[in-house]
């Protein structure tokens, strides 16, 4: 939070004055931590600073050389960047009631007398802040929102397509059976080209399925309800384990997978969930690194337990390096690859469930190295939580 | 008589493979690429026959379909500007495609669509 927090709510005061002791006397008055005070020594250094800054109120002395405060008043109604800023006039002469200034209608207008009533100036002044700082959380929240719907609609026309790829086997591959069944052809039908057929119907539901999976996670995580359920197990036999069953795979991507050091690392984690991270990180190495050795660690510290997956695929550039662990994001363009550009964000939101990490060493062209790391810890020390 | 054979540009490979059946099973000739450069690489081949019909992907690896069509317009022009090309499309919003195309077919595909375009496509491999 910090300073990204203060800086959104950091509301802009502008003080207008010609006489430099009122200005000072002023921003001694109102000074706070958590608003930033603009001084202007005449009405046209205050339009000046009211170009590139958002005052949440402008305390304008009426009596200036050059421009009055009226005049300077009139100059903000007439331009859109200025006409709807606030305005408290600061005058030692009493004004008449039914004082009124060409043009400006819209907008707060207040009065404060000379000699200064600190306590006056401090609540109206407060008022504008308030006002001010409320309006920046609506916009904040506005914007939160917009970009959430952007991210879902995102993900319902990414989510759609991608659905509509192994739907479109199944609907042509069902068709074409009703169309040799018609035709009266038994060649269609014999046992070596049905069993084919189930082969292929059961790749196409295990896409369907994966996705469907992917979008579930996507959406558990959004609303934090990613559970993780911790028992102790060996990484390094359940990597194995995961090398082993995915062998035809890698056979069929003409990738071969050494697994270089393997040490048995006992610790509490979620065995399906760090299961779907290798299986991730494995499925990706054999993507983007098809044809070339992938290879793959699993050691430990004291602290924790890690697992190395090395390929040899086009690499990813730094710029990157932080961008891949987000929703729907890839390093190649979105014309390359199909997927919903969900795998590695889902894998590092279950490590941070597992308060373990994932980050990458890569360069273009060289090839690219993913590090998990998960905290090993004492038995007694593991709490089931969910994030 | 015997079509000039559709060029299909996919690179699903289960969508291809599903295709290849479809086409097979009406007894229309195709010919397969994974991408734009592979149709283009089979376009330079002297030997192969020229397409009839294109169906065309939009999202694949190393050559995308406007990429293709930009390509096609370049170095084969005669192709291009006589040769019925249809966008196969999963989207259902329209495609912001500065190139002319004959059509659009959307995913999933109907059999009878396909056997229409097919036939409808359909010229003979004699004439040139």
């Amino acid at each position: 939070m910090g300073n990204s927090y203060r800086c959104f709510d950091q509301v802009k005061i502008l003080l207008v004055d010609d006489l430099k002791d009122n200005l000072l006397a002023l921003e001694g008055l109102l000074g706070r931590d958590d608003v930033e005070i603009f001084k202007a020594k005449s009405g046209t250094e205050a339009l000046e600073l009211m170009m590139p800054h958002e005052f949440a109120v402008a305390l304008i002395d009426v009596q200036m050389p050059g421009m009055s405060g009226f005049e300077l008043a009139e100059l903000m109604r007439g331009t859109n960047k200025t006409k709807n800023v606030p305005i408290i006039f600061v005058t030692a002469t009493a004004i008449h009631q039914s004082f009124s200034f060409k043009g400006y209608e819209s907008g707060a207008v207040d009065f404060l007398l000379k000699p200064l009533d600190s306590h006056a100036v401090k609540s109206k002044v407060n008022i504008f802040i308030e006002l001010q700082r409320k309006t920046n959380e609506l916009k904040r929240i506005q914007a939160e929102l917009e970009q959430a719907l952007q991210i879902r609609d995102e993900f319902m026309s990414i989510a759609s397509h991608e659905l509509k790829t192994p739907l479109t086997s199944l609907k042509l591959q069902s068709q074409l059976r009703k169309h040799n069944l018609q035709k009266g052809d038994p060649s269609a039908f014999t046992s070596e080209r049905l069993t084919k057929m189930f082969d292929a119907d059961e790749k196409q539901f295990e896409r369907i399925t994966h996705l469907i999976d992917d979008m579930l996670d996507v959406s558990r995580i959004t609303s934090g309800k990613l559970s993780i359920s911790l028992e102790p197990f060996d990484l390094c036999e359940l990597v194995r384990d995961l090398v082993e069953q995915s062998s035809e795979q890698f056979v069929a991507a003409g990738c071969t997978v050494d697994i270089e050091d393997c040490r048995p690392v006992i610790g509490n984690w979620d065995r399906f969930r760090i299961e779907q991270v290798v299986t991730n990180l494995l499925t990706n190495a054999m993507r983007y690194g098809a044809g070339k050795s992938i290879w793959v660690q699993v050691n430990a510290s004291p602290v924790e337990a890690r697992i190395v997956v090395r390929d040899q695929g086009r690499g990813i550039a730094k710029e990157n390096h932080e961008r891949i662990f987000q929703r729907f994001e890839r390093a190649v363009s979105g014309n390359e690859i199909s997927g919903l550009g969900l795998g590695l964000y889902i894998v590092s939101q279950i490590l941070e469930a597992h308060h373990g990490s994932i980050r990458v060493e890569s360069e273009l062209g060289q090839g690219a190295t993913f590090v998990v790391a998960l905290p090993l810890l004492e038995r007694n020390d593991v709490v089931h939580h969910d994030l | 008589m015997t079509c000039k054979p559709t060029l299909i540009v996919e690179d699903d490979l289960d969508i291809r493979e599903s295709l290849q059946e479809v086409f097979g099973a009406g007894g229309y000739p195709i010919l397969l690429a994974e991408h734009g450069q592979a149709a283009l690489d089979i376009l330079m081949t002297s030997s192969a026959p020229k397409p009839g019909l294109i169906l065309l992907d939009l999202m694949m690896p190393v050559m995308d379909g406007p990429t293709f069509l930009l390509e096609l317009q370049r170095n084969h022009p005669e192709i291009f500007a006589h040769t019925p090309i249809f966008i196969m499309t999963a989207r259902t919003d329209a495609h912001p495609l500065t190139i002319k195309t004959t059509g659009l077919i959307r995913k999933p595909f109907d059999l009878t669509e396909l056997f229409n375009l097919a036939a409808r496509y359909c010229v003979s491999s004699r004439q040139l």
